[in-house]
């Protein structure tokens, strides 16, 4: 993964006139042809009053675009084509008021009418994740205006480089009517705690022996249990075979099935569990798979 | 908003122009006022038709006049139609033009503040449209936004490309005309009641400045424009312009003047009697062939511009060799009581006839008024009720000294000018214009001779002027405060003029000659110029580049403590946030619990709700002494 500095900004920042911004440089032509016409030293003011302006219009929409950073922003992974939310923390670090920002990523774009000097925010862009599975990355967000004359359109790109992840579209078979045993929950192990997880299964009496926050697992006896086997599925083709384990992975979320995924090359073990984290833990795992170990995904 | 901008710039103009654009002007406004709602179509109808009677009016589109009433009607049209953003902005582009057209036509300290003006409401309605189409609300002037580091170099560079950009012409030079409402009343004819409607014209013509702090009694200041050598009865034609002439110079020998026009078009130039020399900018001159082949010499400027002149001793009488039958002739009916009266002293020497003709008019009983009957002849003048302006006294006397075989001819131009004690210069203005004669005398050569001072002589000594109301002269009262103010107002005016108004070429080469050794052209301007420009784009640049960001303590201690993390191989991600940095920690084999806890605190810091800056401080100061090693 490329390496980052903070803060994230870009100093190249793009200018051009727009349709208004075309029609000012004419009229500045007009006032000083006419001006030497005329030998008009009063139209020649106006002219010169006119260009001046026209500079400082283009270096207050450099303004208006300088001094905003990007602090992070999160891509949450998803099924071929889904819409997800682009979760940015814009930074506003200068002592001025910044108005008509817009920020694009790729096809979504979003307005900020104000933003407050030393002021932050967070905001959300819509994203059509790509079609294709594995890990695909955002390579940079545009922020541009218009602000504060509406003459010049400036606009730069942050190169931000963020990774995101596209499951196995789920399509096959639906799940097989395999129950193991019924019961109630019954501690499985333990494993490293992930963002998501419910806090009150978090270890302590082992995570103060790991420095390492643990947390235990449970096994519903009572829901049926089914171990999503990647020899399981009829696919000979690897993406078939990955789509039909994203086919039940989704079926057994829907059902409140307990399951678990096993699948040849897995970069993390995966356990019996269900919910939201496991849901996407174990589709992530089916977007990072690759047929050989350690070889990057497509 | 959109109605202050488009009075602001619409009714300056307007004044300058003719009524009826006026009236097409105001009727649109009502219309838009009155919000009725226009269909496409009619408004296309709307524009067509005035465009139409904009050319019907001015009977073309070419001269400024028209065109500047085809925009003020434009404008007056976009208002009426203006909902949208876009059609804001185009009425707004064309409100600039409005300010164009007005400086076209007037150039004076007031129209220059006008022009500020005019252009301070174009910046703010820019800067509200755009926040309108962002949905926020319209703001007073931002004064924190216009006085940026930016706008403050905005000011000086303004300056700078006024002192230096070269002022070259273009092949279009004095294209069209403004000089139909700039009206000074002279052709190159003279008819009863040319100089007569005059009378009480306020506007000025030009001013003159004496150097050398000289001071001529009125009657010295003869302003010579056309001089008129061929007459049909009243009328007389056929400018010449000859610049040198015999009488004597009432001031000193190297007096020299300076004279600032205001904007005219195709006049003829005036200047003193006893002008030796002029001197004005090539690019205000040019030359007519008149009737008979001559070439006259002109001036047209649309701006103003300035002459010197050079008073200089006569070189003598010039004799009259070819053109002495055309200073005798005329087509003027003569009747008995003429050939009378000139035969009485036809055989007379020239001075002697000179007499003669002056005592005629001195003892005969004429009247100076501008409520003349309308003379048949100019019999039924010099011998019936004998009341005229100057016109009518010129013209009659020139006839009869040809009759009587004494070269004359009519001269037209300014008698008189107001002293302005503020600025110590003279004002001439349009009701200062005059009509005197002159002869031919063998010892002298051209001599001028003006019958108004035998007639009403408190109109050429002291400076008296006509008053159409009272039909009589009055002579210059004393100041009060309301003149004073006006004269003093004047006189700043005409000190901006001198200085802005007037500034060009010459100027620019003297100004960069001052900071060179040798001979500069216009080609030496144009580098200074464009050097000027590239140090100000420098600076412009480096201003541009100069606003160092502004951090709190939390986020510069944040960032020395993500610099110290990646020398623990860790590289914080765009996508990762604090948490995840802390998690990326905890794998490592010894989490460095200092690195840890500080960014703890500035989850604290930057998420928690009361957050103190003397912790921010705190923090910033520990992640800087923070000692990371891998």
């Amino acid at each position: 993964m490329r390496k980052f500095s903070l803060p994230y900004r870009n100093k190249q920042i793009f200018m051009i006139p727009n349709r208004y911004g075309f029609v000012a440089i004419f009229l500045f032509i007009v006032f000083s042809l006419v001006a030497a016409t005329y030998s008009n030293n009063l139209l020649f003011l106006l002219a010169f009053a006119h260009v001046s302006f026209i500079l400082v219009g283009i270096l207050q929409t450099a303004r208006n675009l300088r001094h905003v950073e990007i602090g992070t922003v999160q891509i949450p992974s998803g099924f071929p084509g889904e819409r997800v939310s682009v979760n940015v923390v814009l930074l506003q670090k200068s002592k001025s008021l910044k108005t008509g920002l817009l920020i694009r990523c790729e096809k979504s774009e979003l307005l900020i009418p104000e933003f407050a000097a030393q002021d932050q925010k967070i905001i959300a862009l819509d994203l059509e994740l790509p079609q294709t599975r594995g890990q695909h990355i955002l390579r940079r967000l545009q922020l541009s205006t218009e602000s504060p004359y509406g003459l010049f359109y400036g606009w730069l790109y942050f190169k931000v480089s963020v990774p995101h992840f596209v499951y196995p579209q789920p399509v096959g078979h639906s799940l097989p009517q395999t129950q193991q045993s019924e019961g109630i929950d019954e501690f499985s192990g333990l494993k490293p705690y992930q963002a998501g997880d419910p806090p009150q299964r978090i270890s302590w009496k082992h995570s103060s022996k790991t420095d390492q926050l643990v947390i235990k697992e449970f096994r519903d006896t009572s829901t049926p249990t089914y171990l999503l086997n990647w020899e399981d599925c009829p696919q000979s083709a690897d993406e078939a075979k990955l789509q039909q384990l994203a086919k039940w992975i989704v079926d057994c979320e829907a059902s409140q099935n307990t399951y678990k995924l096993q699948i040849p090359n897995a970069a993390a073990q995966n356990s019996f569990d269900r919910g939201f984290a496991h849901f996407h833990q174990s589709l992530l795992s089916l977007a990072k798979w690759s047929p050989t170990p350690g070889d990057p995904t497509p | 908003m959109m109605y202050v901008m488009l009075l602001c710039s619409l009714a300056p103009l307007l004044y300058e122009l003719p009524l009826s654009t006026t009236g097409i002007c105001a009727t649109l406004l009502l219309l838009s006022l009155s919000q009725t709602p226009l269909s496409f179509w009619v408004l296309q109808g709307l524009a067509v038709a005035t465009a139409a009677f904009v050319y019907f009016l001015n009977e073309t589109f070419q001269t400024p006049e028209a065109a500047s009433s085809l925009i003020a009607c434009a404008a007056c049209l976009k208002a009426l139609s203006s909902k949208t953003h876009r059609d804001q902005m185009i009425l707004l582009m064309i409100n600039l033009l409005l300010v164009m057209c007005y400086v076209l036509f007037a150039q004076t300290l007031l129209s220059t503040m006008l022009l500020f003006v005019n252009y301070l409401i174009f910046i703010l309605r820019l800067f509200n449209l755009q926040k309108q189409k962002l949905g926020l609300p319209s703001t007073a002037l931002n004064f924190k936004q216009l006085l940026s580091p930016e706008t403050l170099i905005a000011l000086p560079l303004l300056i700078a490309l006024f002192i230096f950009f070269p002022r070259f012409t273009t092949p279009w030079g004095g294209m069209g005309s403004t000089a139909a409402n700039q009206v000074m009343g002279f052709s190159e004819d003279l008819n009863p009641g040319q100089i007569q409607s005059l009378a009480e014209s306020e506007n000025i013509a030009f001013r003159i400045i004496f150097k050398n702090n000289l001071q001529p009694n009125p009657e010295f200041l003869y302003f010579r424009g056309a001089v008129l050598l061929q007459n049909k009865e009243w009328s007389w034609k056929n400018a010449n312009r000859q610049l040198k002439l015999v009488p004597p110079n009432p001031l000193s020998s190297d007096a020299s003047y300076e004279i600032l026009l205001e904007p005219r078009f195709d006049k003829i130039l005036f200047t003193l009697d006893s002008t030796q020399q002029i001197a004005l900018q090539p690019e205000h001159l040019s030359f007519s062939k008149s009737d008979d082949g001559e070439f006259n010499l002109r001036w047209s400027a649309q701006s103003k511009i300035k002459i010197n002149g050079l008073l200089g001793p006569n070189e003598g009488p010039i004799p009259l060799n070819d053109e002495k039958s055309d200073v005798l002739q005329t087509a003027t009916a003569i009747t008995p009581q003429m050939q009378q009266l000139v035969d009485s002293f036809k055989n007379k020497t020239e001075n002697e006839k000179l007499k003669s003709l002056l005592s005629f008019f001195g003892t005969n009983d004429f009247k100076y008024s501008t409520q003349t009957p309308a003379y048949a002849s100019i019999n039924d003048f010099l011998f019936g009720e004998r009341i005229g302006f100057c016109e009518h006294f010129s013209a009659s006397f020139a006839v009869l000294a040809r009759l009587a075989g004494l070269p004359a001819r009519v001269v037209t131009g300014f008698q008189g000018a107001e002293y302005n004690s503020f600025g110590s210069f003279y004002v001439v203005r349009d009701k200062h214009a005059h009509a005197w004669n002159e002869v031919y005398l063998s010892a002298k050569g051209w001599t001028r001779v003006d019958v108004t001072d035998l007639v009403a002589p408190a109109r050429i000594r002291g400076g008296a002027l006509f008053n159409k109301q009272s039909d009589s002269l009055l002579l210059p009262k004393s100041l009060g405060f309301i003149e004073r103010g006006i004269m003093a107002w004047d006189a700043v005016n005409n000190r901006f003029n001198l200085m802005l108004m007037n500034y060009n070429l010459e100027n620019q080469v003297a100004l960069v000659e001052q900071f060179s050794l040798s001979k500069i052209g216009l080609t030496s301007v144009s580098r200074v110029f464009f050097v000027v420009v590239a140090l100000f784009l420098i600076l412009f640049w480096g201003v541009s580049l100069g606003n160092k960001v502004t951090r709190d303590d939390t986020a510069k201690g944040y960032l020395l403590l993500n610099q110290k993390i990646q020398k623990l191989g860790i590289h914080r991600a765009i996508h990762e946030g604090p948490n995840d940095l802390r998690n990326s920690l905890l794998k490592l084999s010894e989490p460095p619990r200092k690195v840890l806890e500080l960014l703890d605190r500035y989850i604290v810091l930057r998420f928690g709700s009361n957050a103190s800056p003397r912790e921010a401080k705190r923090f910033y100061k520990d992640a800087k002494a923070l000692k990371v090693y891998k």
